[in-house]
């Protein structure tokens, strides 16, 4: 579920002074029902999209997971009150993953190429300034399927400047393993509260807690003695911030997370996008993003156990670090109604990173490159 | 508890404190770039990646299935 834009997600991406003139009359109540789904953050026409992700990951000396992931989406009214919006993905992964962090193929040193398949579809409907809607998801692979439903409810002001978005989901999970038998189950349930809040005529900020808590198996299965808890309760905080710079006609964004679960894993996420049209068409976007987290109370970098029969882990995600982002994306409007676009980012871990102290300061640091091409046409 | 308290808070605060935005003064706002994830493929690709590589997760919203990455 992605918040909305507090009813400003209306028109072309630059509007004349027509246009905006056109959207204010339209922004006022029941002279159009597009402007139903544009307030409550949702597109006003159908959408097409198509996205491919490369990603590719490495650790000093040795190349590990690589990922091809092409994904469709479809945004459409139905009628004036209802709209239907859907994604399609399908994931091939293949090499080897992270030392200590998945070591399906980490420990044996065999190469594995799995797939991926997954879907969800949304409705959604529009009444007044507000909205409800049903998502239901389902992900396949190999040895992992995952079904997902999501109820959300959006209420806006009537002036459109504030928007509420309350939502709950229950996600169901079973754990099987490739080569030896294993059928486990996890059951998550998720609770999501948000407020948008437009502050200025150039400005908008966000902010919105999470709360998940999940019951069943969290082990990896492919890793030895991996023992972790069975239930997982997990909490964040996000607050976004934008702000648009009318002399360049661009735009700045910042987001900070805190997260906490009772793993005893605390995290701190920033990270900030500025995005500047040029040219005909052109937009460049160059991003920074950091990241830095404390380990999981049963953490540990030392292999094998020293007390056998406690929680352990020695998966690198449950670690102490510190990662950057950096990337740029630039994207052409080709026409009115069709957008391509291209971004290339680079991710890396390193322990001495990390904000503060912890265990495994000498964790292999890790590295990733992300390339992602797509088109968006609007109808 | 303390989290919604807050929201409310904000809420209460926002809409004492500033200046209604009327609705022909929204041009800005309105523009792709001023949404918060105006690329939604992108952003829901972004969130898979970073949760599949990093053990903090979460904010941007619930819904979707699961994956064994995570795992």
């Amino acid at each position: 579920m992605d918040l909305p834009g507090t009813g400003a997600q209306l028109r072309a991406p630059r509007p004349s002074a027509a246009e905006v003139l056109l959207a204010a009359a339209l922004a006022l109540p029941g002279l159009a029902a597009t402007t139903k789904a544009a307030a409550q953050g949702y597109p006003d026409q159908p959408i097409l999209a198509f996205k491919n992700l490369n990603y590719s990951d490495s650790q000093p000396g040795q190349a590990r997971m690589r990922l091809n992931n092409p994904t469709y989406y479809l945004y459409t009214p139905v009628t004036e009150l209802f709209s239907i919006e859907s994604v399609v993905t399908r994931e091939t992964l293949s090499g080897a993953s992270p030392l200590f962090q998945n070591t399906l193929s980490g420990a044996s040193g065999t190469q594995i190429r799995e797939h991926r398949n997954a879907s969800d579809l949304k409705l959604i409907g529009f009444a007044g300034h507000s909205s409800a809607a049903v998502q239901v998801a389902r992900s396949k692979e190999n040895d992992f399927l995952s079904k997902a439903r999501t109820l959300e409810l959006r209420i806006g002001s009537a002036s459109g400047n504030t928007t509420l978005a309350l939502a709950s989901s229950d996600q169901h999970d079973e754990i099987s393993a490739t080569g030896f038998p294993l059928q486990e189950f996890r059951a998550t349930r998720s609770y999501f509260a948000g407020l948008t809040q437009v502050l200025s005529q150039v400005s908008v900020a966000q902010t919105s807690v999470t709360y998940s808590e999940g019951h069943g198996f969290f082990s990896d299965p492919y890793k030895a003695l991996d023992n972790r808890p069975r239930s997982r309760g997990q909490f964040a905080w996000l607050t976004r911030y934008n702000r648009y710079f009318t002399g360049s006609e661009s735009a700045l964004h910042l987001d900070y997370r805190y997260y906490r679960d009772n793993w005893s894993v605390e995290g701190h996420t920033v990270d900030a996008a500025y995005y500047f049209p040029f040219g005909s068409g052109w937009t460049v976007r160059p991003r920074l993003r950091y990241h830095t987290q404390k380990s999981a109370y049963f953490y540990s970098s030392v292999f094998p156990p020293p007390v056998f029969g406690k929680f352990y882990s020695t998966d690198q995600r449950l670690g102490t670090f510190g990662a950057v982002d950096a990337g740029i994306k630039l994207s052409r409007e080709l026409s009115h109604d069709v957008t391509i676009d291209i971004k290339v980012e680079r991710y890396v871990q390193r322990a001495k990173w990390r904000l503060w102290g912890g265990i495994n300061p000498e964790m292999q640091s890790y590295s990733g490159n992300i390339v992602m091409f797509g088109a968006t046409k609007k109808f | 508890m303390k989290m919604i308290a807050c929201l409310a808070a904000l809420s209460m605060l926002a809409g004492c404190s500033l200046e209604p935005v009327q609705p022909w003064e929204k041009g800005n706002l309105a523009k792709p770039i001023m949404q918060f994830d105006p690329d939604r493929l992108e952003a829901r690709s972004d969130r898979q990646i970073f949760q599949s590589r990093e053990g903090a997760s979460g904010g941007y919203g619930i819904g979707g299935g699961g994956c064994g990455c995570n795992n």
